[in-house]
């Protein structure tokens, strides 16, 4: 029984290829196809990843998408005085979101759901101010770094040094341990405060990194880019498996499962040519059924 | 852990053999199969995005085309997703209202890696530099735009000829290139014909804030007998049509606005607007007849090629009459006439006519072609 | 008639088998005891009958009607309520909210919830169960350990049950809290009514229930009156075996080296305990005994770091360091073993492994990198010393028995090798034999140089395994007492109250 519930992510990827496989008479599997569908899902792996560190210590990070937001427009702004300053900016952008984030949560220990929505709220508001409502476009050469190489270059570092962090250091299994019990944590050794500022700041720095890519793809930051980002993340972790309350079951697979089970069900519908409206109730459905299936209600009343 | 690693081969191979049986599958094909224009569009469900859609698809039947929407919301990462994945759909076309320049290198890079024909629809590129790259590149045949300025020239002296002196204009947020030149349309009418601008509110997008700045303008200007609304007919005219109603104004002061909708002949009739300009959801009729054509292997030009087309300017009840009847209630151009802007079906059919077709488009264009 | 039989009734959770086709009759106005080891099916049973869980199979009946409770409420209606084992209050409600939890409606009038009306209720109702001190406008989580259970226990009991089910609850309970429920028990009895009363106190089992079931291992191995029987009798039913030796230390005297490892100095934590200063010794175990609000878990966490004190020190001498947070304290080879185990000592959805290798991460790294194989070697270590019983060390904590979830909080600090550990409570609900292999353990340690703060709730258990026992007395230490022969409770009472 639990071994199937690890499984059902997995079964879920497999249904979701062959379903789509089978109705657009292959064409899903085409090369030309399955490069546009890393392309679409690889700022949501890449910020995924970062997330998951975040809820493995059973909190959320809601504020993703304003940060895809607002480090879009401060990397368009620094682009505009000079095209290298666009990176680093975007990461000192995150870095600093995230490192707002984890203060507020540990340290003055308000809930992570409230924290990132509160900072969802005001980061859309600046990104609105910062683009003048409208787009702030970037030099075009820019556009060059929008390439398979450096993406696909990227997505493998970032992955192998995730993994490597999530499941052999202190760090991330500090952080899981922090998600099972952080007072039996805490009561261990792991030190609380720091990893959670510490999960945030992963999350904060990807996200930042996700905007400059967003903008070199783009080639414009605007006020409404990344809206719902964060959404798209919570349901790709879920649909990957990634428990709500973090804890030892989670696995920073699901980021890679889940941000392909979630590119290639848009993509498959689009080409399947189902109405934009109905795509959403679809991914709605999906989650639920998503959470339905992995919740550990056994496990549910132990925690708070 | 032994069984996900059996079921992790299984996926790899399902996918792998997926991979390869489709890319052979597909790398052949060849039958004769009718042409597909993907269109994206802000939404899908607002009168003006419905109307588009619907006169596209009635085009592309009569030529036995088809039309593939997909919905962008006007955010640039979806455009770009959105032209990525049309084409990936097979598109043989694409066509797309662009919310800024910013978007249109990225997007005129998909066209010329995928070498599909792109064009613009409701959209000029004003920055030099981006519409250069744009020209130069192969797959980039051209857009089609009003010209804004000319809209609200028009509009501005429509006030005048109603003997209106004192004016205010309401707008969408600086930056916005229609609203800036139907700002700058308005202003120079008003300077030719003496009506005194009084005052100028931007950032107006919804119904709500333009109540508060009418409201204000009232109370501060008790001669005020004119409103332009720059931006949309939407919101903000529906906004101004509140406050000017609260103040019982209606009929003193007289307001113009742009894009109308389908409760125009109302507005006129209560004399809540004085002149609208509308009906321009014909403009991305005239992109795909572009795009139509270079498909079908008879492109128009060379070069990329920019139409601008007039709108249609109501300022009676009779006449938002006739526009329902001759353009709403049938499509303005008829099969045949649609045939005859192909170079399929009209071999001597060029570009300087399709640019005197779109230019010459009116209510009275319409209705003495098909009477 | 029996007020309930049993039939049967099998229960597996995931892979263990808790409860094997067991079967029992109750009568009425019967008190009856329920003991067993960790783990022996005595919860689950009870669980059973009272609509917490469902059976597999077998059938029950409540005076002769089928008994087939879905939920709590259910099995209320039938006439059966049970206070449980671990805490059932809901923080963040009052006392009287938590009492009438689910019987909102009797409250409610128009849609709106009589709070006075409720309070009211309340307070009668925990005044005629001899609870004086508590108001039931109260916020339950502001009360202590033993006040929360007595208020379970009136829940429990306004229901007006035929038969109450206790599970484990004297444990947490002082004199006073046991008087009160041992009279209410009796007072019941008077009515013809019935109670289950699962303990691992036995002396106490003895003495007040009629007759006794023994559990072992998911199955009923006897029911006897309780009438000549004897705890040692008693101990090898549950066991299964004669017992050998008896599970305190044999000698008579204070035994440890004169090197200190812990020196406490002033310590003060205001509002709980103020001027502790003792010296730990090298193979020494301290006891440190009190009433449980006397201070002195507040202490063991203070000693660890956990909470700063308000002034005072607590200097680990052979690190020459002064320890002020628990981060520290680790590093200065100190481990503590919280009260509560289920929160606080363990990660429940974790796995044996997880448990037993986080606080010696830093120690298994090696640069940043942990091995995986390191860990298992560790954790496969740490487990077979104190013999868990387990699956594998990648089962969860959730599922084991509450023996060997103390050992494996125990494990964590063993398998660090750490010098000095502070254990609150370290036998709080667990079995003979789990408690004899801890207290075996114990001396082994002592033996091999470590040195042990033991906070206990147990007299026995203080004068049976200390060297010395510091008293406490509201905050203050009242005396230090070392090991002699003739050391009795009512000495250690004596300095207490």
């Amino acid at each position: 029984m639990k071994g199937i519930k690890k499984l059902i992510p997995y079964i879920g990827l497999a249904l979701i290829i062959l379903l789509f496989g089978v109705l657009t008479q292959g064409k899903l599997l085409t090369l030309r196809n399955l490069k546009l569908v890393f392309n679409q899902a690889v700022v949501l792996i890449i910020a995924s990843t970062g997330v998951a560190f975040v809820m493995a210590q059973g909190s959320l990070d809601l504020s993703q998408g304003s940060l895809l937001g607002i480090t879009g427009a401060m990397t368009a702004t620094a682009a505009a005085l000079h095209p290298g300053l666009a990176l680093p900016m975007a990461l000192l952008t995150g870095f600093a979101v995230g490192l707002i984030n984890g203060s507020l949560l540990a340290f003055l220990k308000i809930p992570s759901f409230i924290v990132t929505l509160c900072v969802l709220f005001v980061l859309r508001g600046l990104t609105v101010i910062a683009t003048h409502a409208g787009s702030i476009p970037v030099p075009m050469e820019m556009l060059a770094f929008d390439s398979y190489d450096i993406k696909v270059t990227l997505l493998v570092l970032i992955l192998a040094g995730a993994y490597y962090l999530f499941n052999y250091t202190q760090t991330g299994k500090g952080m899981r341990a922090i998600g099972s019990g952080e007072v039996a944590a805490r009561y261990s050794g792991v030190p609380v405060e720091r990893l959670k500022v510490t999960a945030y700041l992963i999350s904060g720095t990807l996200c930042g990194l996700c905007g400059w890519l967003n903008v070199v793809r783009t080639g414009a930051a605007d006020s409404k880019t990344g809206l719902l980002l964060e959404l798209d993340i919570l349901t790709a972790l879920v649909l990957g498996g990634m428990p709500l309350t973090g804890g030892s079951g989670a696995k920073l697979q699901s980021a890679v499962v889940g941000g392909l089970m979630l590119a290639l069900l848009g993509n498959g519908m689009v080409l399947v040519g189902i109405m934009a409206e109905l795509q959403q109730a679809v991914k709605g459905v999906i989650f639920l059924l998503a959470v339905y299936l992995s919740f550990e209600r056994e496990s549910a009343v132990l925690i708070k | 852990m032994r069984t996900k690693n059996k079921l992790a081969t299984a996926l790899a191979l399902i996918l792998l053999i997926g991979v390869l049986g489709a890319n052979v599958v597909f790398a052949e094909g060849g039958q004769e199969k009718p042409y597909l224009f993907g269109v994206s569009i802000w939404a899908d469900s607002d009168p003006l995005s419905k109307k588009v859609i619907s006169n596209l698809r009635y085009a592309a039947d009569v030529l036995g085309a088809k039309v593939e929407v997909a919905v962008d919301g006007f955010k640039p990462d979806n455009q770009v997703s959105n032209i990525e994945n049309l084409i990936a759909r097979g598109c043989d076309a694409v066509m797309i209202c662009n919310c800024t320049d910013a978007v249109v290198p990225k997007i005129v890079k998909l066209a010329e890696e995928a070498e599909v024909p792109l064009a613009l629809y409701f959209r000029m590129i004003n920055d030099p530099e981006i519409r250069k790259y744009a020209e130069s590149a192969k797959y980039f045949i051209g857009n089609v735009h009003e010209d804004e300025i000319a809209v609200g020239y028009a509009l501005g002296t429509a006030i005048a000829d109603k003997g209106r002196k004192n004016a205010v204009i309401i707008n969408y947020n600086k930056g916005d290139t229609t609203a800036g030149n139907r700002y700058e349309g308005y202003k120079k009418a008003f300077a030719e014909r003496g009506v005194k601008l009084l005052g100028e509110q931007w950032d107006i997008l919804d119904a709500e804030p333009a109540v508060n700045a009418v409201e204000s303008f009232i109370a501060a200007f008790p001669e005020l007998d004119a409103i332009a609304v720059g931006g949309g007919g939407g919101g903000p005219l529906a906004g101004t049509i509140r406050a000017v109603r609260n103040h019982n104004k209606i009929g003193q002061i007289s307001i113009t606005a742009s894009d109308f909708g389908p409760d125009i002949e109302d507005s006129l009739r209560n004399q809540e607007v004085a002149a609208m300009s509308g009906g321009h959801w014909t403009d991305p009729f005239f992109t795909f007849m572009l795009l139509y054509n270079y498909v079908d292997g008879h492109p128009l030009s060379d070069k990329p090629v920019t139409i601008t087309m007039e709108p249609i300017y109501l300022t009676s009840v009779e006449e938002a009459q006739q526009y329902t009847k001759w353009c709403m209630d049938q499509p303005p151009y008829n099969e045949e006439e649609i045939k005859n802007m192909t170079v399929r079906y009209n071999k001597d059919f060029t570009l300087a006519d399709l640019r005197e077709i779109a230019a010459a488009y009116s209510l009275e264009d319409v209705m003495e072609r098909h009477k | 008639m029996s007020l309930l039989r049993v039939q049967s009734v099998s229960k597996t959770f995931v892979t263990t088998r808790a409860l094997r086709e067991a079967s029992l009759a109750i009568e009425e106005g019967e008190i009856r005891g329920l003991v067993g080891e960790n783990g022996s099916g005595k919860s689950t049973l009870a669980s059973i009958v009272s609509g917490i869980i469902t059976p597999d199979s077998g059938q029950m009946f409540m005076q002769d009607k089928p008994h087939t409770p879905k939920t709590v409420l259910e099995a209320n209606n039938a006439g059966i309520s049970i206070v449980v084992q671990e805490m059932g209050t809901i923080d963040g409600l009052t006392v009287a909210a938590n009492l009438f939890l689910g019987e909102e409606r009797r409250f409610t009038k128009r849609g709106l919830l009589k709070t006075a009306h409720m309070n009211k209720a309340a307070k009668q109702a925990l005044r005629t169960f001899g609870i004086e001190n508590i108001e039931p406008d109260a916020d339950i989580s502001a009360l202590s350990f033993e006040d929360r259970k007595l208020i379970e226990f009136a829940k429990a009991l306004h229901v007006g049950p035929d038969l109450l089910i206790v599970d484990e609850t004297t444990t947490a309970l002082s004199q006073r809290g046991r008087e009160i429920l041992f009279g209410e028990l009796q007072r019941l009895k008077a009515a013809k009514k019935s109670i289950i009363f699962i303990s691992h106190d036995l002396a106490e089992v003895l003495e007040h229930c009629d007759t006794v079931t023994v559990m072992k291992d998911g199955v009923i191995v006897d029911t006897l009156p309780t009438a000549g029987l004897d705890e040692r009798k008693l101990k090898e039913l549950m066991v299964g075996r004669e017992l050998q030796q008896t599970y305190y230390r044999e000698d008579n005297e204070a035994s440890y080296t004169d090197e200190v490892v812990l020196r406490v100095r002033d310590l003060t934590l205001k509002g709980s305990f103020s001027d502790i200063s003792f010296d730990l010794h090298s193979g020494e175990i301290l006891g440190i005994g009190g009433l449980t609000n006397c201070g002195m878990h507040e202490l063991g966490k203070v000693l660890f770091g956990l909470h700063a004190a308000t002034s005072g020190s607590v200097e680990a001498v052979r690190h020459g360091r002064k320890v002020s947070n628990y981060r520290e304290a680790i590093a200065c080879g100190l481990g503590y073993l919280p009260k509560n185990r289920d929160q606080e000592g363990l990660m429940l959805l974790s796995s044996i492994k997880d448990n037993i290798c986080l606080p010696s991460l830093s120690r298994l790294r090696k640069n940043t990198f942990i091995s995986p194989r390191k860990e298992r070697e560790l954790a496969e270590r740490g487990a077979q010393q104190l013999s868990i019983k387990m699956s594998s060390i990648n089962q969860l904590c959730l599922y084991l028995s509450g023996g060997n979830k103390q050992k494996v909080s125990l494990s964590k600090w063993l398998v660090r090798d750490s010098d000095i550990l502070i254990l609150d409570c370290p036998t709080r609900g667990i079995d003979v034999a789990v408690k004899a292999s801890i207290y075996t353990l114990m001396q082994e340690l002592k033996r091999r140089g470590k040195a042990i703060v033991m906070i206990s709730e147990e007299l026995q258990e203080l004068i049976g395994v200390s060297d010395r026992i510091m008293i406490l007395r509201r905050g203050i230490v009242e005396n230090t007492l070392n090991r002699r022969e003739n050391l009795s409770e009512e000495e250690i009472i004596h300095y207490m109250i």
